[in-house]
């Protein structure tokens, strides 16, 4: 059931409070300071560095996922994926805004960043986002970014440790088969973890 | 509970609980510690990770010296994650201390608290210690591992002494969790801020192949390697067990050699770090005259292990230089 009286502005300016700006701004700091690490490292890094500067600033996109008022309220006064979708308005321009200073701070650095940037970023996040959504509907007590972690962090070692012939099947042997996969995926994981637990199956 | 009992309670002093309770307590978190799943999802990863490096010839065919050994203690950085979350996660089970301090059903401190969860970092130390001891087995039983090229090589065995580096790694991780927990009363900011470090300390191994880092690394392997120019002396390269020519990524010769004191002073180090973190996260945890010994005692540990590599390592004071 949605709510006509409740708008945008509204659904906005209530939401901005709410959020936990902390896990966001520490994501965004940290993925800014590790992406400056290679003016001091030795070079061998600096293909993979911003890589994770990526996975931590996508880390903070997690606690849009978490909406700890959503198990008591339900679908009312506003439903569970417009709120979603308001949390996601005011967490991803400030991660945005962080990745457009990663970019400046890696040209500065000497690693410029490459067409990837974007596309992988968005990839995470929307991971991460569906991560902490999962997480806040199956344990309420986990916080998003916490989730967002393991599983980040443990598809990390996967990937680093998946033999080449499976890494490099034909349905995600290039980038953009990858981004979508991962997209497709958060997005299913999103409409199971926000469906209405009261709509009829 | 009335308002004169309430205040009394929030402002008694603080009372010395016996070692008996504390202990009880340690007993209670190495119990939550050891069932929370994150702790054994972590397992599974470092078990995967083991898998990993045992089938695609990282300890068996002849590799570089700059390569296989490195990876030593590479399988537990899962299980190094996991242990920092869960720590993490336990010390700030008890955010709102007034509460925690009313309704708790023990008379210990939030200090006695603090260090019972402290000792629980023995149940991923111990984890680790059995992953590192299967790959040890696997190593010692394929007879080593082989470094070097054509006929500089050697066959280096793992000795018992390097199956301390991963626990000690892994304790260093849960007793970094608490400590943050201590500093940064979040989850998710302690999340975030768990996941850069891991990345940093673990996932990032090569960075602490290279002096100066190679000194403050929290895992590391006991092979130490130079680069010994481009046309090397005969007695230059005897000077080494394993030594790598030049090749496309790198135009000097590379030499190795396991070396267990500089390693043995990594391991203080790391027992170090690991006192200075769990200082810490005593000393936010209330006044107690225990806790400076504690952070004492890993300070000098930290700074004694990291003089004395840069005095007897060469190879340390080489601005980005092997180590």
């Amino acid at each position: 059931m949605s709510s006509p009286s409740t708008g945008w502005p509204a659904l906005l300016a209530a939401t901005g409070p709410v959020l936990p700006w902390g896990a966001v701004a520490a994501a965004g700091g940290a993925a800014l300071a590790v992406t400056a690490l290679p003016a001091v490292l030795p070079p061998e890094g600096d293909g993979v560095v911003l890589v994770l500067a990526v996975l931590v600033l996508a880390s903070g996109c997690a606690v849009a996922g978490e909406d700890p008022a959503a198990r008591e309220a339900g679908v009312a006064p506003v439903p569970v994926r417009r709120r979603l979708l308001a949390r996601l308005l005011l967490v991803l321009p400030v991660s945005g805004a962080a990745l457009a200073g990663m970019a400046g701070v890696a040209a500065l650095a000497g690693t410029g960043p490459g067409s990837w940037l974007v596309p992988l970023w968005a990839a995470v996040s929307a991971i991460a986002t569906a991560v902490g959504v999962a997480a806040q509907r199956s344990t309420p007590d986990v916080p998003g970014p916490v989730a967002a972690v393991v599983v980040l962090g443990g598809g990390l070692v996967l990937v680093a440790t998946l033999p080449a012939s499976v890494v490099g099947l034909p349905p995600w042997d290039s980038a953009v088969e990858r981004v979508g996969w991962a997209l497709v995926a958060s997005a299913l994981l999103l409409l199971a973890a926000t469906r209405d637990p009261g709509a009829r199956r | 509970m009335t308002a004169a009992t309430e205040a009394t309670a929030v402002s008694a002093p603080d009372t010395v609980v016996g070692r008996s309770t504390v202990g009880a307590l340690a007993r209670a978190e190495i119990r939550y510690t050891a069932r929370n799943p994150v702790l054994w999802l972590g397992v599974a990863a470092s078990g995967l990770v083991a898998w990993w490096l045992a089938t695609d010839g990282t300890f068996t065919g002849g590799k570089p010296v700059t390569d296989g050994y490195a990876l030593w203690e590479w399988l537990v950085a899962p299980l190094a994650l996991a242990a920092f979350l869960v720590g993490n996660w336990a010390a700030l089970r008890e955010r709102p201390s007034t509460t925690a301090e009313l309704f708790t059903n023990t008379p210990a401190r939030r200090w006695d608290r603090t260090l019972a969860l402290l000792l629980a970092a023995v149940v991923p130390a111990v984890l680790g210690f059995l992953l590192i001891a299967g790959q040890w087995v696997a190593v010692v039983a394929r007879g080593g591992v082989e470094l070097g090229t054509g006929r500089w090589t050697s066959t280096f065995t793992p000795t018992p002494l390097e199956l301390l580096g991963a626990p000690l790694g892994v304790a260093c991780a849960f007793v970094s969790g608490v400590a943050l927990a201590r500093l940064v009363r979040s989850r998710a900011v302690g999340a975030v801020v768990g996941f850069v470090g891991w990345m940093i300390v673990w996932v990032t191994f090569w960075l602490w192949l290279t002096a100066p880092f190679g000194v403050f690394a929290v895992s590391r392997s006991s092979l130490v390697t130079a680069e010994i120019g481009t046309d090397p002396s005969a007695a230059e390269i005897a000077r080494w067990a394993a030594v790598d020519p030049a090749d496309g990524f790198n135009d000097q010769y590379v030499g190795g050699i396991r070396d267990l004191g500089v390693y043995g002073l990594h391991l203080v180090y790391v027992v170090g770090l690991v006192l200075v973190l769990a200082g810490v996260a005593l000393a936010r945890s209330g006044r107690d005259r225990r806790t400076r010994p504690v952070l004492l005692a890993g300070l000098v540990l930290v700074a004694v292990a990291v003089g004395v590599q840069f005095l007897v390592h060469e190879g340390a004071r080489a601005w980005l230089g092997l180590m």
